[in-house]
């Protein structure tokens, strides 16, 4: 179902063709980074550090470099150290450890030898001398003092007063506007609630994985699995202390990321390995290594108070809120500050947020970062707020929603969003004007994400037969290059299937940045755009010179090329393309730019619940989200990502979890142990797309990746209250917390 | 150390290769045999990534040791379609935009061929249980269950038809 | 004259100022000018690992360059990370 307000008539935007990649997709034939064999390619293992906190005092690897098959051992002494301003120094020594080991998982040396089983066996022959070193695991553990310290140099900034001692909270954020007091003076209702998320991993199918070919020239190619080649390029260029110009990164296809592989793992490592082997070298991580050593998202710790008035109006927030980083820092407590009650607006708050290091794995983006934890503490209050007053939650929502031109709370005005279009959207849905089953619990919530804009390059060459080859530089997620092929087939006015839309390498294609927030359709496409109206004035003067008319003369429209007199039978563009030769030359046009003005995503959700009282096993009964798409330029896609963002915010919701042992080891690395949902927990994913348009986009594109998971916790968190009384403030809300809850009476009476 | 040989037919080719004792079934389809459609998401049976259809039975083939497929038949993803003629479940993930990254798809497309095959007309229930064993973290599973159960329709037109 | 609002952190910097006004026409400029009113706040912002600028509602990373138009509303923030 598609809510489409006053949508200009396009031919292939909004329309659902087969994706251009599908097929190899569906045969098999699809390359991902652990696909590739080249011929001579050695196999790389990491060595990874089995505590969680500790000195390393001595590496020795003569004996794995005397196994069979070895060619090459490396450890952090083969790299060089980046100054301690260096943005990128942390994720160096995150790659490879240096004089500490910071987590359990953290890589102390790598292997490349002929077989896997000789890579492997070898890395376990590495002798490394450890002093083990007090950890810490728990965030609000972690910011005491005299709490194990992980990095003698954090001192935390944005404090009133310079801390004269170091600490594992990196920085203080604060965000605050008007008169809290007063505004809580004005309330007739007051919540409260502490909300404890843990760390969960991002859970892309794929492994990381890469392969590198380092020539005797210095030059390095790397084909691998990542959310944006170029900065697998700028990373591993910095980690080796390398000029950019001499690493090539071809993108593989990608099994995934979700954020998680916004970074680079083992790149750096690999190139090394090549070079010193001078053979090519394969690393394929386990799903083990996936889970100890890559980025989840942060655990946290989330207060929270709202007050409103007897009709409604919420007067006041306070909200303190400690993200978890893992093993170094982030801007995770930073983005928390920002989103927590941006789908409101609040004359009156106070925003307080702490980024603390403990001894787990290095947090990493994943889809909408810091914001559903934010949302579960937010929305589950309001959801309280509502009972109490006895409003409907869609209702009370629509009271507070912020439009165009009121102030966020993270600072500027917002431009046009549509989140009252979305709350309208499901409060008129079916689903919300039926009754739940009997027995069934019916939760509703909202979640704002920002979009990110930024870098895109795009190159659009018209073929001599009439087709169009489009090359950017942004990887396929998820059905982008669909996107880019509607978009281009749109402006040139060609068929969709007559566009072959290409992800191009770092030598082929113009800089482009990460495909994060949601960003690729949005940017890249406008990228796109703006090379198509490139060509479409060229188009127009090569039709003058056919027609040897003035250029004035010649419009474009539906693909072709007509005569403002009609003196010419109009021109379609494989008329010119076939010409081309004779009239100047091959047809292209490339364009980078900076986008600016992605417009912020809002998503609003229902669902209906039942709960098992005797298992406290939750159900997902019902659920459909509205979410606003700006312009949906591939349905199908668009709802593959709202329906796929609900799902992984149920799996948090419900019974992620990283799980630690007191040693700081973890317990459940793998996919029995780690559950994410499967087709069997879930029931269909109702989607209804609500396109209020982005003025700042060619076609208003809105990004769509990344909202859909802010709402799903507190919406299940609203629904399990409603079907049991029980409030639930830690996730995951799996059996034993839940029936611990419903055992307990842990309802707040609203 | 000696390798073991082993015979069997994969897609309708008989092949031979030598593996390890204790190498998997998908090291060997990978490594070996250069197909590269099954997928190693795990290692250890959970993600259905590496699904093949071995003797009749759907199989992770990340559990099998390569020496157990002596003598077997075997069917991976690129065994399914029809020389150029895709199998309906593959036109049906096409058209039902059934996948996005694609990585756990040949995992999803050989467990689906393995339900149809033996149950025709599955319900969205049989269906989401028969798919259980296949993680996938993009779609949410809503159009891959729509584009089976699509897929089972149209096999039943094109008997019928 | 661009109109500056400042965090609760940055206003540790200003000296409790919430907002003020300045005639620029970059951030460049801007900051130049802010570091003049609040000697230490352009050190703090001119990271541009650590500040992006929301000219007029839109966030802008890395934006030593970016042109101020009058009257606009200018937030230093964070920058943005996504999935």
């Amino acid at each position: 179902m598609t809510i489409t307000e006053q949508r200009p008539g396009y031919r292939y935007v909004g329309t659902r063709p087969v994706r251009h990649d599908g097929l190899d997709k569906v045969v098999g034939k699809a390359r991902y980074a652990a696909d590739l064999v080249l011929p001579g390619m050695l196999y790389g293992h990491v060595l990874r550090s089995p505590h969680a906190h500790a000195r390393i005092v001595a590496i020795d690897t003569s004996a794995a470099e005397a196994m069979p098959g070895v060619r090459a051992v490396i450890t952090g002494a083969d790299f060089g150290d980046l100054p301690a301003d260096d943005p990128e120094r942390n994720m160096t020594r995150n790659l490879m450890a240096r004089d500490k080991v910071l987590y359990e998982g953290h890589a102390v040396a790598a292997v490349a030898a002929t077989t896997r089983r000789q890579a492997r066996d070898a890395a376990e022959a590495i002798e490394v001398t450890y002093e083990a070193l007090p950890h810490t695991l728990d965030i609000l553990e972690a910011m005491e003092p005299g709490a194990p310290l992980l990095h003698e140099d954090i001192f935390t900034t944005g404090l009133d007063s310079e801390p004269s001692e170091p600490s594992n909270v990196a920085n203080r954020t604060c965000y605050e506007r008007g008169d809290i007091e007063q505004g809580f003076a004005e309330a007739d209702v007051v919540v409260e609630g502490e909300f404890v998320t843990k760390p969960i991993h991002q859970g892309y199918i794929e492994p990381h994985a890469c392969v590198a070919d380092t020539g005797q020239d210095g030059k390095t190619v790397i084909w691998c699995s990542s959310q944006g080649h170029f900065r697998v390029r700028s990373q591993t260029a910095a980690m080796l202390g390398w000029d950019t110009s001499r690493i090539k990164v071809i993108p593989a296809e990608i099994g995934g990321g979700f954020g998680g592989k916004t970074t680079i793992y083992l790149e750096p490592l690999a190139v090394e390995l090549s070079a010193r082997a001078g053979r090519p070298v394969k690393m394929v991580m386990s799903r083990d290594e996936v889970f100890r050593a890559t980025g989840p998202t942060p655990g946290s710790v989330i207060r929270v108070k709202l007050g409103a008035t007897g009709d409604g109006r919420i007067t006041a927030a306070k909200a303190w809120l400690a993200y978890e980083s893992g093993a170094f820092p982030g801007v995770w407590a930073m983005l928390g500050c920002m989103c927590v009650v941006s789908p409101y607006n609040v004359e009156n708050f106070l925003i307080e947020g702490y980024e603390v290091v403990v001894n787990k794995p290095v947090n990493a983006a994943y889809r909408a970062p810091s914001a559903p934890m934010a949302a579960f503490a937010t929305d589950t209050l309001v959801d309280e707020i509502a009972r109490r007053l006895d409003m409907d939650p869609i209702d009370l929502r629509l009271l507070n929603c912020p439009n165009k031109g009121d102030q966020a709370p993270y600072g500027p005005k917002w431009p046009l969003i549509g989140l009252r279009e979305c709350l309208e959207a499901i409060r008129d849905s079916e689903h919300y004007r039926s009754r739940p089953a009997p027995g069934h619990g019916r939760g509703v919530a909202s979640g704002f994400w920002f979009n990110i804009g930024e870098a895109s390059s795009a190159t659009v060459n018209l073929n001599e037969n009439g087709t169009a080859t489009v090359v950017t530089g942004s990887p396929d997620i998820g059905g982008s290059r669909a996107s880019m092929a509607l978009m281009a087939a749109e402006e040139l006015g060609i068929d969709v299937h007559a566009i072959q839309p290409v992800v191009g390498d770092t030598e082929v294609v113009g800089f482009t940045d990460v495909t994060e927030g949601s960003r690729a359709t949005f940017a890249t496409g406008m990228a796109v755009v703006e090379a198509c109206r490139d060509l479409k004035g060229q188009l127009r003067g090569r039709a003058a010179r056919m027609w040897d008319c003035d250029v004035d003369e010649v419009e474009w429209a539906d693909g072709q090329a007509t005569h403002s007199g009609g003196e010419h039978e109009p021109l379609a563009l494989a008329d010119i393309t076939a010409e081309a030769g004779r009239t100047g030359g091959p047809l292209g046009a490339t364009a980078s730019l900076n986008a600016r003005g992605a417009g912020p995503a809002f998503s609003v959700q229902v669902t209906d619940v039942s709960v098992d009282e005797e298992t406290g096993r939750v159900t997902v009964e019902r659920y459909t989200t509205a979410q606003d798409a700006g312009t949906a330029i591939h349905p199908d896609y668009v709802e593959g990502q709202m329906q796929g963002g609900v799902v992984q915010g149920i799996g948090w919701a419900l019974n992620e979890e990283y799980i630690h042992d007191a040693d700081g080891v973890m317990e459940n690395p793998g996919f029995l142990d780690y559950r994410i949902p499967v087709a069997s927990d879930l029931p269909m994913i109702e989607t209804i797309i609500v396109e209020v348009p982005n003025p700042n986009h060619p076609y208003g594109v809105r990004g769509v990746g990344e909202v859909g998971i802010v709402p799903p916790i507190p919406a299940l968190a609203n629904a399990i209250h409603d079907a049991t009384g029980a409030r639930i403030r830690e996730l995951p809300m799996s059996p034993p917390r839940v029936l611990d809850a419903i055992m307990s009476g842990n309802g707040d009476g609203g | 150390m000696s390798r073991t040989h082993v015979s069997c037919n994969i897609n309708g080719d008989d092949v031979e290769f030598l593996c390890d004792a204790g190498e998997s079934l998908l090291d060997a389809l990978r490594d070996e045999m250069r197909l590269m459609g099954a997928k190693e998401g795990c290692g250890t049976g959970d993600c259905g990534a590496c699904s093949i259809i071995m003797d009749g039975r759907l199989q992770c083939s990340c559990l099998v040791f390569a020496p157990e497929a002596d003598g077997a038949t075997i069917v991976t993803v690129e065994g399914i379609a029809d020389g150029d003629h895709l199998h309906p479940l593959q036109q049906c993930f096409l058209e039902g935009a059934a996948l996005q990254c694609g990585v756990c798809t040949p995992g999803f497309l050989v467990a689906a061929k393995a339900l149809l095959d033996r149950n025709p007309e599955p319900t969205e229930t049989e269906v989401r249980y028969a798919l259980a064993g296949n993680l996938c973290r993009c779609t949410g599973y809503d159009k891959i269950v729509r584009s089976v159960l699509a897929a089972a329709d149209r096999m039943k037109e094109e008997v019928a038809g | 004259m661009a109109q500056v609002h400042f965090s609760s952190n940055q206003r540790r910097l200003t000296g409790g100022v919430a907002q003020v006004e300045v005639d620029a026409a970059t951030v460049r400029e801007l900051l130049r000018k802010l570091e003049e009113m609040f000697p230490g706040i352009g050190a703090h912002l001119d990271r541009t690992s650590a500040t992006a600028v929301a000219i007029d509602g839109d966030i802008i990373p890395d934006p030593m360059y970016e042109a101020v138009p009058a009257d606009a509303e200018v937030h230093f923030i964070t920058p943005l990370a996504g999935g």
